[in-house]
């Protein structure tokens, strides 16, 4: 079997302007963000309104220094599980994170990474843009230029129109990303800082006192659930970090920027929504800025939530519409419709069930636990362990039967029972709608027992079945 | 036997990139020592210290 190829060269030193709207390799002259570039569009990417609800599911467990420490400590131990399973190799070829996971679930396999990536995508900008369009309203409502009783209408509208902004803004690829990220950045970070400042300071003695309103009466499974959370907060990055680091020419310059870029901020802007929530009853701070400051500490706070939410969209329908470009129906689609087609599920969500995922985004958090924990084990292990850190390029793009990759059928077994076996894992340590647990869930978390077994059986079938039959191009020992 | 097509620029940009040179380096010791710290050091100290809060 050959493949028809034409010789071509292609000046390695010329960029082609469009090579980061597609999912092909970027080549070195093409991967041209510095490890500043990339620090800003991680933090713009990361502070959104998730993190006063991320924050808010903390304060039904915890008081608000243990809920800070296990946000932060759970966060950071998500990101390393996050940047260990995807930057090495985005970086290494300039590929997004659907490609990553080709060379461990298959040349037509990493379908199943693309629809968790797609649906994830989907079900985090929803959310986004159903708070953007609140804060919208109720900004235009303390400025008096919306009368009572508008909402219903007002809602679709802002949404539409947030869905049109981040359109236009993607038309330019990962440079409209960059550029939102860049006019933004100052901002989220100043405003974000202010707040944080502004609540913890007026409110200390609050929030000394202030205790949680569901806490268990087993304080160890209270505290876990705290890390548990901030875990599954970040490892639901999986889709988008692959997406932004492939811009960058190495690891190196992708590792602070993921774990302090992306990894820090989340938490810290997550306390906010914790503080507000233990004294307030309620996440969102901008009534409290209101109580504090009057109608222009209140405004504040909605411009911030409308900035930060619209970085952080335009950066997950980017990293969503590159995983598109991997299906061939999209191979031959203009960036512009691929685009439209990644939003379009977001604007319908927004505009005809925007409640949905307002309501249930505590066991849309654990589902992502459930299936991006497993995922971060089997890449770490196959990348580090069985393959050694080797990768062929050509193999990922090879989707011919027999081809490197190709496994079984286009599929890799392993990564499939582990998955499976990491589904499992946590639905038994904890069940993600009733977040009823079993032992040993309140010591060791569900996300990392998770991780550990996704890993270790994916090892176990690679080793038994996979690398004595010659699938997979796994090195020889 | 089966054939397929790859475009001829992604052809390029896979022989381009299938020299070890040219692709991008992997994580170096001080990276390895801040994924440690970050990732694994400072959130057991910080849990640890978290829990008598």
């Amino acid at each position: 079997m050959t493949m028809q190829t034409e010789q071509t060269s292609l000046p390695t030193d010329v960029k082609r302007a469009t090579a980061d709207r597609d999912a092909w390799p970027l080549l070195p002259a093409e991967r041209d963000w510095t490890q500043r570039q990339l620090f800003v569009v991680l933090v713009v990417s990361a502070v959104a309104t998730w993190c006063y609800v991320i924050g808010q599911y903390v304060g039904y467990y915890l008081n608000f220094w243990q809920g800070c420490a296990t946000l932060i400590a759970g966060s950071m131990i998500g990101m390393l599980m996050v940047t260990l399973a995807v930057v090495p190799m985005a970086t290494r070829f300039g590929i997004d994170s659907i490609a990553t996971s080709k060379a461990q679930f298959g040349s037509h396999g990493w379908i199943i990474t693309m629809f968790l990536q797609y649906v994830s995508i989907i079900g985090w900008n929803s959310l986004l843009l159903i708070f953007f369009s609140k804060s919208a309203v109720q900004l235009l409502n303390t400025l008096g230029l919306l009368g009572a009783g508008t909402e219903a209408i007002a809602l679709p509208i802002f949404n539409t129109v947030a869905c049109l902004a981040v359109y236009v803004m993607l038309l330019r690829g990962a440079t409209g990303v960059e550029r939102v990220s860049k006019v933004l950045f100052l901002f989220i970070v100043g405003v974000g800082a202010w707040i944080l400042f502004t609540l913890l300071t007026q409110n200390a003695a609050a929030l000394a006192t202030a205790q949680p309103t569901s806490a268990s009466e087993d304080s160890v499974w209270n505290y876990t659930t705290g890390i548990e959370i901030g875990i599954v907060s970040l490892v639901a990055w999986w889709p988008y970090i692959g997406a932004m680091v492939r811009v960058v020419p190495d690891a190196p310059k992708a590792t602070l920027p993921s774990m302090l870029g992306m990894g820090l901020p989340v938490p810290l802007l997550s306390v906010i929504g914790l503080a507000t929530f233990l004294v307030l009853g309620e996440p969102d701070p901008a009534k409290w800025l209101t109580q504090l400051g009057g109608p222009l500490f209140g405004s504040i706070a909605l411009l911030f939530v409308i900035a930060a939410n619209f970085g952080s969209s335009v950066a997950g329908v980017y990293a969503s519409a590159v995983g598109l470009k991997h299906l061939p129906f999209f191979n031959g689609l203009s960036w512009k419709w691929t685009v439209a087609i990644a939003l379009a599920p977001v604007g319908i969500v927004g505009i005809v069930v925007p409640d949905l995922f307002f309501n249930n985004f505590g066991n849309f958090l654990a589902f992502l636990g459930v299936m991006f924990a497993p995922l971060c084990g089997i890449q770490i292990v196959d990348y580090f362990l069985l393959r050694q850190q080797t990768l062929s390029i050509r193999a990922i793009y090879d989707t011919r039967v027999g081809s490197p990759y190709y496994f079984l059928g286009g599929v890799n077994p392993a990564a499939v029972v582990a998955m499976a076996a990491g589904f499992g894992t946590y639905i038994y340590l904890l069940n993600p709608v009733s977040y009823a647990s079993h032992f040993p869930y309140q010591f060791l978390t569900a996300s990392l027992p998770t991780f550990v077994v996704g890993g270790l059986v994916y090892w176990l079938v690679t080793k038994l079945v996979c690398i004595p039959r010659g699938w997979g191009d796994y090195p020889r020992d | 036997m089966t054939r397929s097509q790859i475009s001829p620029e992604l052809e390029a940009r896979i022989r381009y990139l299938e020299d070890p040179i040219n692709q991008g380096q992997g994580f170096g010791q001080s990276d390895w020592a801040w994924l440690l710290i970050l990732g694994i050091v400072g959130p057991v100290v910080l849990l640890v210290l978290g829990w008598f809060l």
